[in-house]
């Protein structure tokens, strides 16, 4: 069904202001304890590959739109982060402030769109109105950006780097891995929890009990997804990447398999969605995958594992 | 469109970084790429367009693909599924002549550049266009090299088709097929593998078909023609193949071809990067061009 706007007839479900999954739209006093606040990111200016990424937003919240499925309750779409992206260290200091200033609602972030770059920025300010206790950073990418951090700030490849920096009561884990590292991170994965792309195809899943085993010694967990976890067929990414990865289906069975994570804040990121305005494209693939993420932080609304 | 297709300034590239170079750049052992442009030739299912960026896309591409070697300070890249280190070797493995868009009859042209290379001791690799490519790089080849084999990674019998009279190994044939070309080809010493038989039975239905070759024989004239690809999951070529090759099969029969028969000469034959906005055609060419050169442009390294 269309609507007739007079100038051109547009599909009657982008007649209204499009959100993530339907949500209401709220500011920041209007959520609390237990609530999910999905952000958008409009920013991929530091991740070193082709830009697109910062269209998810837009896109992903017209594929809502067109898909119809209901909002659940307590999700609320906040909008976009604010972010600079000519201004590298204010971009960093300000999404620090922004997910500093969520989380001490007592909210958890769901953030979509951007670069993972800008994870160290958001996970600093998590850390910040939330101290105690160990997080756990799980990542699921098909690579573990684990170079020394450069001159960028918020340079995509050293981000895991960074999040390591952060202080000694962050733990990241990885998982989905595939193609080839430098040396160097190959080295820098020796003492770190992770399991390859074939490892998750596996139809036991055997090889991922690492990962439980690192998930039930941390106290909160924080997770992250890449695209570039996906197969070239199955997304574009922001970096050519071999061919290899896990299904949408594969990334679902996966996030299944490691139980009842309940994050405290979870974001997926590196995926250039088609540009068309439905955005039936590859935004609307990765609907389920991300409906995933929601769901399992509703599941988990107390923070406290 | 996607948000890949925003214009943004990209430096002028070449295959796998390597060097560029002109003809008398070429050296015995080196590998030569050469894009091919303009119009294409043969039979095409879809509405024939130029195939003028294959070659681009593809170098692109292979730079891509190449960032963790790039990044690593020591030159070192460790496979994290196989855990295999090795590295890129530094220039004096390939050079890059640029593309070459001949007005007049492609055939001729591609023969006498891979005749040319070929006498040099040099291995041509030509990305772009369609079959006339790939006769003029086997006539070429063929003309220097009396013994050399064809082995075709495609949705035809390909060899036989134009007029290779020698031994051939077709991988990946789907669809209906030209039964003369088919009966020649085996009648030829030649052998078959079908993309349902790879289905079915994984790499070692092609494992199987693979020649067996002494060390001092010439390497086979390999040719990759991305119509072997099912059109469900890479759209950048100028034909629709049903219950074709799945990019990961592409790639490691590519990879498997490599290892067991390096090639003398190969081209990359109808690929149309245009028709793929996501990219993924040109990146699983790349791909299979890195893994069916490994030995010429890696060196392992032991741990």
């Amino acid at each position: 069904m269309t609507v007739d706007t007079g100038r051109w007839p547009v599909p009657a479900a982008l007649s209204v202001v499009p959100t993530f999954f339907n949500a209401p739209v709220a500011d920041l006093e209007d959520v609390g304890p237990g609530d999910v606040a999905v952000v958008g990111i409009y920013c991929d200016h530091y991740g070193e590959g082709e830009p697109g990424a910062r269209f998810l937003p837009r896109q992903f919240r017209y594929a809502c739109a067109l898909d119809g499925r209901s909002p659940p309750g307590g999700v609320f779409d906040l909008g976009d982060l604010s972010v600079f992206p000519l201004e590298p260290e204010r971009c960093l200091e300000v999404l620090s402030d922004q997910a500093r200033r969520l989380a001490r609602t007592g909210a958890h972030m769901l953030a979509i769109g951007g670069d993972y770059g800008l994870t160290p920025a958001l996970l600093a300010g998590l850390r910040a109105a939330r101290p105690s206790g160990t997080l756990g950073v799980l990542r699921i990418s098909g690579s573990a950006d684990l170079a020394p951090s450069g001159a960028s700030v918020l340079s995509r490849g050293s981000a895991s780097t960074r999040i390591r920096a952060l202080g000694g009561s962050i733990r990241v884990a990885f998982a989905g891995l595939s193609g080839s590292v430098p040396e160097a991170e190959a080295a820098a994965l020796a003492d770190t929890v992770f399991v390859t792309a074939r490892s998750c195809l596996d139809e036991t899943l055997a090889g991922i009990a690492p990962l439980r085993a690192w998930a039930d010694s941390c106290d909160a967990i924080y997770l992250s997804v890449d695209a570039d976890v996906l197969s070239p067929a199955c997304a574009r990414t922001a970096r050519a990447r071999q061919q290899g990865g896990l299904s949408h289906g594969d990334v679902l069975r996966l996030l299944d398999a490691l139980g009842p994570l309940r994050p405290v804040g979870a974001e997926f990121t590196g995926l250039v969605p088609d540009l068309d305005v439905a955005g039936r494209g590859r935004g609307a693939m990765c609907l389920d995958p991300v409906e995933a993420l929601l769901s399992g932080m509703i599941e988990g609304r107390d923070p406290c594992r | 469109m996607t948000g890949a297709d925003l214009p943004k300034a990209q430096p002028a590239l070449t295959f796998a970084g390597c060097p560029a170079a002109t003809l008398e750049g070429i050296r015995a052992g080196l590998v030569v790429f050469s894009g091919f442009g303009g119009e294409p030739g043969g039979a095409g299912g879809r509405a024939a367009r130029p195939y003028g960026s294959a070659a681009s896309s593809v170098r692109a591409a292979s730079n891509g693909l190449l960032r963790p070697y790039r990044e690593s300070p020591s030159g070192v890249a460790v496979d994290l599924e196989t855990g295999r280190r090795s590295r890129l070797r530094a220039a004096g493995s390939c050079i890059d002549l640029g593309d070459l868009a001949p007005s007049g009859d492609r055939d001729t042209a591609c023969a006498a550049l891979s005749g040319r290379i070929a006498g040099a001791g040099a291995r041509p690799l030509f990305v772009g266009g369609g079959d006339e490519t790939a006769r003029g790089l086997a006539a070429g080849v063929c003309g220097t090299h009396s013994t050399v084999g064809v082995i075709e990674i495609g949705d035809r019998c390909l060899a036989a088709s134009l007029g290779f009279a020698g031994p051939a190994l077709s991988l990946g044939v789907s669809g209906f097929q030209d039964a003369g070309a088919w009966r020649r080809q085996i009648g030829n010493g030649g052998r078959i593998v079908t993309a349902e038989q790879l289905h079915d039975n994984g790499l070692n239905a092609a494992r199987d078909g693979l020649p067996d070759r002494s060390g001092d024989d010439i390497g086979p004239v390999c040719i990759l023609d991305c119509r072997a690809i099912d059109i469900g999951y890479a759209a950048g070529c100028d034909s629709f193949t049903v219950a074709g090759l799945t990019p990961e099969q592409f790639v490691s029969l590519a990879g498997l071809v490599g290892a067991s028969s390096p090639p003398s000469a190969a081209a990359v034959i109808h690929l149309d990067p245009a028709r793929d906005p996501r990219g993924h055609m040109e990146s699983l060419v790349a791909e299979a061009l890195l893994g069916l050169f490994r030995g010429a442009l890696f060196e392992d390294i032991e741990p």
